[in-house]
C-alpha cells in the first residue's frame, strides 16, 4: 500500500460533501482509506498521528488536501474520480438553461413543485411533528414515516388534518400506494380496484403483493401507523382512509389490515365501513372472527385469506378462499418430503423474520400447535426470550426490533444481521426448519434472495451437506425493481422451499417439525 | 429579491467571492491589512451582522452562477457583479437591518430541561458526525481544552493550538466548536472569553480563511443570530416546540458547523454556568479584607 496526496488551492466543499466523495473513493478497487479535508497544521498533525501520512506536506490553511491509501497502480485512478468529484460543476445557465439545485426544506421543495400535494416526512422524531404541520399548513397530505411522536402530538395532527380535509398517514408509516405510485417501503402492484388500509407494513405489502399474483390490482394503500386503531387515536386515519375510498370512483372493495383494535375503535371502524355499501374484508390478525361482522363485511383469518378473499370480491366471485391448515393434504405431502431431510436431534422451528407483521402472523398460527413457542415479540401463548441473541426451543423472532436494529439499518435494507442469524441457527444441532421472509420492493435490498441464497449455500457447505430445512415465502411482484421470478430462481437453486405466502409457509415448517418430532 | 441586509453588510466595498454553496455564497473582502467576510444566503430572514439575506429561489438561481474569484462590489445603491452580465440587486433602506449581535442577557440561569434536550438531539446526530473525517479527534480535543480551562480557569496554549484547525470543513469542527464556546462565555459574561482571545490570537493563522474571520467575530461578541436563539433557550424557559426548532434551525447552518456550534455553546454553558472557585473572589475584595 502506498499513501499519496494531493493538493488542491480554491477549492471549497463542505464537510458532508467530502465525506461523500472520500467513500466513493474508498470504495474504488485497490483503494483502502480517501480522506479529503483543509489543510491546517492540526489536521496534518492528526493525519500524521494517525499513520494516514508519513510526512508533512506543504500546506496553506486555505489548501484543501486529499489523502488516499491504496496499490500504487490504483492511485492515479482515484486522484482522477477525486478531480472530476472535487472539479466546480458548470451551471446549466452558461447554456441558456437554469441550474436546478435540490431543495432543502418542505417549503423549498414546494417552491418547485406547486402541485405537489402529498409530503413523506422522514426526519428525526423530534422534528417529525413540527415538520409534519408545517405540511399540513402548506394543503398537504402527509405520509409521516418518522416514529418517537407522541400520541398526544398524534391526535392533533390527525384531527388537524381531518379540519382540512387531508389524509395523515403515519407516524410509523412505512408503506403507501397512492393513486400506483409507492411510497416508502412498497412494492410494484398493477393498479385495480382493491383499496387497502393498514397499520402494518409488512401486511399492507403482502396484501397488495397476493392481489397483483392473483391478477387484480390496487387503487390506492393507505398506511395508517401503528398507534392508529389505539383507543386513544380511535382510528382517526383509518376512518378518513374508509370515508376517502368510500368516495374515490375507482375502489370497489376495500381491505382493511391490523393488529386487534381496541373493541371500540374496532366497532366504530366497522360501523363506518359497513356505511359506505362496498365489499369490505378484514383481517384483524389474531382477532376473534365472531366479532367481525356487519353488512358487506367478510373477515379474513391471515393476510393470505384477505388478499385471496379480496380479489374474489373484486371480480364477482365467492370470498371463500382459506389458508392451508395443518390437515392441508398438499401441505402434508410436501412436509413428508422434506421431513425426511431432518435427523434426530433437530426438532424445533427458528422462524428468522425481517417483517414484523409476519413474525406476530406466524406465532398466531402455531400457537395452538406447538407448546413453547417463544419470541422476542411475544403474541398469544408465546413466551419472551431470555435473550433475544439466543433461541430457545421453538422460536420466532422480529429481527427489525429494536434490539436488532439501534444504530444499523433494517434487515430488510441490510440483511447482514439475519444472515449471521441463518448461520447461528443453522449450527445448533436442534434446529430442524428455518423459517424465513424476503420483503422485496422499493425500500428493501437490492438482492434480498441473492444474500440468502450465499448464506444458506455456506451453511450447506459448512455442514457437508446436512442441517435444517429452509422454507421461505417471497413478498413482491414481478415488476418490483428485484423481480420475484428471479428472486425465487436464486432460493431454489439453494434447495430453498417456497410457498406463495407466509400463512402456507407457517404451516408447512408446523407440520415439518411435527415430523421430526414422530 | 433582497429580503434583509445585516448592519455589517451595508456601506461601500468590494470583494472577491471565496467560495459559494446552494445556500450560501462568501465574499472576502480586503481592506488594507483588514479581512472581513460578507456573506450572501439564501433564507427567510437574515441571520448575522455581516450577511445579506435574500429570498430563496432567486437566490438560489443567483447563487449558481457565482463562482469563486468572481468580483463584487457594493455601494449605496445596492450589490453589483461588474463584468459578469448578472444584474445589479438594489438595496433600499427598508431592507437594512437593524439586527445586531446582542449583549449578554441580563440574568445568568441555565434551563436543565433545554440543555438536556439539545444534548440529546446532538447525541443522536453524533453517528452521522461522527462517519466526518478527524470529526471525533477534534471534539476530543475541545473537550479537553474545555475541561483543563475550567481546572486552571486559562487557557492551555497547546491545547488550544490543538484545536484550532482541527477536524472537518471549510470551518473546521474545532474552530466551529471554539465560536460556540465564545458564544456560551459571553453569555455567561465570563472573564474567561478575554483570556480566550488573547491566546487565540497567534492561532488564528493556522485555519482558513472563513473560520478566521467567524472566530474574530466571536471573540469580540458577534455571533449568528441562530446560536445566539439557541443560547437564548438554552439560558431561559422556552416551550419544548420553541426549543426543537430553534436547534433546529442552529444545526442547520452549513453541513457539520451548526451542530458543531451547537456541541460548544452547550459545553460551554455546561461546564462554566458556575464559575471558578477563584473566581468567586476578586482580589480587591479579599485584600480589603485583609485591610
Amino acid at each position: 500500500m502506498e499513501t499519496r496526496t494531493k493538493i488542491y488551492q480554491n477549492i471549497y466543499q463542505d464537510s458532508v460533501a467530502l465525506m461523500r466523495i472520500s467513500a466513493t473513493i474508498s470504495d474504488m478497487p485497490g483503494i483502502e482509506q480517501a480522506s479529503g479535508l483543509m489543510g491546517t497544521t492540526t489536521n496534518l498533525d492528526l493525519l500524521l498521528e494517525s499513520g494516514l501520512l508519513d510526512a508533512r506536506p506543504n500546506t496553506k490553511p486555505s489548501d484543501l488536501l486529499f489523502v488516499i491509501k491504496g496499490k500504487p497502480e490504483a492511485l492515479d485512478d482515484a486522484f482522477t474520480a477525486a478531480e472530476i468529484a472535487l472539479a466546480p460543476k458548470e451551471s446549466s445557465e452558461s447554456s441558456g438553461g437554469v441550474k436546478r439545485l435540490a431543495p432543502t426544506s418542505l417549503l423549498g421543495a414546494l417552491e418547485e413543485a406547486p402541485m405537489a400535494n402529498l409530503a413523506l416526512i422522514s426526519t428525526p422524531g423530534e422534528f417529525a411533528a413540527a415538520e409534519a404541520m408545517k405540511a399540513l399548513r402548506a394543503g398537504l397530505n402527509v405520509l409521516l414515516f418518522s416514529d418517537n411522536i407522541s400520541v398526544e402530538q398524534e391526535i392533533i395532527l390527525k384531527k388537524y388534518a381531518a379540519e382540512k380535509s387531508l389524509l395523515f398517514m403515519g407516524p410509523d408509516c412505512g408503506t403507501a400506494i397512492i393513486s400506483g405510485v409507492p411510497l416508502a417501503f412498497a412494492n410494484v402492484v398493477r393498479q385495480g380496484n382493491i383499496g387497502i388500509i393498514g397499520a402494518s407494513g409488512t401486511g399492507i405489502q403482502q396484501v397488495s403483493s397476493l392481489i397483483d399474483q392473483l391478477g387484480s390490482g390496487v387503487s390506492h394503500a393507505i398506511g395508517t401507523g401503528g398507534h392508529d386503531l389505539s383507543k386513544e387515536v380511535g382510528g382517526l386515519t383509518m376512518l378518513a382512509g374508509i370515508h376517502a375510498l368510500a368516495n374515490d370512483p375507482q375502489t370497489k372493495v376495500i381491505t382493511l389490515i391490523s393488529k386487534p383494535p381496541a373493541k371500540e375503535v374496532a366497532d366504530k371502524v366497522l360501523a363506518a365501513a359497513s356505511k359506505t355499501g362496498k365489499p369490505i374484508v378484514v383481517n384483524f390478525l389474531g382477532a376473534d372472527a365472531s366479532q367481525i361482522k356487519g353488512p358487506h363485511i367478510t373477515a379474513a383469518s391471515t393476510l393470505e385469506e384477505a388478499a385471496h378473499r379480496a380479489v374474489a370480491l373484486d371480480k364477482g366471485e365467492a370470498a371463500d378462499f382459506t389458508s392451508a391448515g395443518p390437515d392441508d393434504l398438499g401441505i402434508n405431502e410436501r412436509s413428508k418430503i422434506i421431513a425426511r431431510t431432518i435427523k434426530s436431534p433437530q426438532r424445533y422451528l427458528r422462524g428468522l423474520y425481517t417483517g414484523g407483521t409476519f413474525c406476530y402472523e406466524a406465532q398466531l398460527l402455531l400457537q395452538n400447535h406447538l407448546s413453547d413457542i417463544c419470541s422476542n415479540g411475544p403474541v398469544g401463548n408465546a413466551q419472551k426470550m431470555t435473550s433475544p441473541f439466543r433461541s430457545e426451543g421453538h422460536t420466532v423472532i422480529d429481527l427489525g426490533d429494536d434490539v436488532f436494529t439501534r444504530g444499523k439499518p433494517h434487515p430488510m435494507i441490510d440483511p447482514t444481521p439475519r444472515n449471521e442469524r441463518i448461520l447461528q441457527e443453522a449450527n445448533d444441532p436442534e434446529t430442524a426448519v428455518i423459517l424465513l421472509d424476503v420483503v422485496l420492493g422499493y425500500g428493501s435490498h437490492d438482492d434480498p434472495a441473492g444474500e440468502l441464497a450465499k448464506t444458506i449455500g455456506a451453511a450447506r457447505t459448512s455442514l457437508k451437506g446436512s442441517g435444517p430445512a429452509y422454507i421461505a415465502s417471497i413478498c413482491g411482484t414481478v415488476n418490483d425493481p428485484q423481480n420475484l421470478a428471479d428472486q425465487k430462481a436464486k432460493l431454489e437453486a439453494e434447495g430453498v422451499t417456497l410457498c406463495a405466502s407466509n400463512a402456507e409457509a407457517v404451516i408447512l415448517a408446523l407440520q415439518v417439525v411435527k415430523r421430526s418430532q414422530q | 429579491m433582497i429580503i434583509r441586509a445585516g448592519i455589517g453588510f451595508e456601506g461601500n466595498w468590494q470583494g472577491e467571492i471565496h467560495s459559494t454553496y446552494a445556500e450560501a455564497v462568501n465574499v472576502c473582502v480586503r481592506d488594507s491589512d483588514e479581512e472581513t467576510l460578507k456573506t450572501l444566503i439564501a433564507g427567510e430572514e437574515n441571520i448575522g451582522e455581516r450577511c445579506l439575506a435574500l429570498e430563496k429561489r432567486s437566490a438560489r438561481h443567483l447563487f449558481a452562477r457565482l463562482k469563486p474569484g468572481m468580483m463584487v462590489r457594493c455601494d449605496q445603491l445596492g450589490l453589483h457583479f461588474p463584468k459578469t452580465g448578472i444584474s445589479s440587486l438594489r438595496l433600499t433602506e427598508s431592507q437594512k437591518d437593524s439586527w445586531s449581535s446582542p449583549p449578554p442577557p441580563e440574568s445568568i440561569l441555565i434551563n436543565d430541561l433545554s440543555c438536556k434536550f439539545v444534548r440529546d438531539a446532538l447525541q443522536k446526530e453524533k453517528t452521522n458526525l461522527n462517519a466526518l473525517p478527524l470529526r471525533i479527534a477534534a471534539q476530543t480535543r475541545f473537550d479537553a481544552f474545555v475541561e483543563d480551562l475550567h481546572s486552571h480557569n486559562k487557557p492551555d496554549d497547546k491545547l488550544l493550538a490543538g484545536v484550532i484547525g482541527a477536524g472537518p470543513g471549510l470551518t473546521p469542527s474545532g474552530d466551529d466548536m471554539l465560536v460556540g464556546l465564545c458564544c456560551a462565555l459571553h453569555g455567561l459574561k465570563s472573564s474567561l472569553l478575554e483570556s480566550l482571545a488573547v491566546a487565540l490570537r497567534p492561532h488564528l493563522g493556522n485555519t482558513t480563511l472563513v473560520s478566521r474571520l467567524l472566530l474574530k467575530d466571536a471573540l469580540r461578541g458577534s455571533f449568528h443570530n441562530p446560536l445566539i436563539q439557541l443560547r437564548n433557550v438554552l439560558m431561559h424557559d422556552a416551550e419544548p416546540a420553541k426549543v426543537c426548532a430553534i436547534f433546529h434551525q442552529a444545526t442547520s447552518i452549513g453541513a457539520s458547523s451548526g451542530c458543531d456550534g451547537a456541541w460548544g455553546l452547550l459545553n460551554g454553558l455546561l461546564v462554566f454556568h458556575q464559575p471558578h472557585p477563584s473566581s468567586m473572589f476578586r482580589l480587591e475584595d479579599t485584600n480589603n479584607c485583609y485591610h
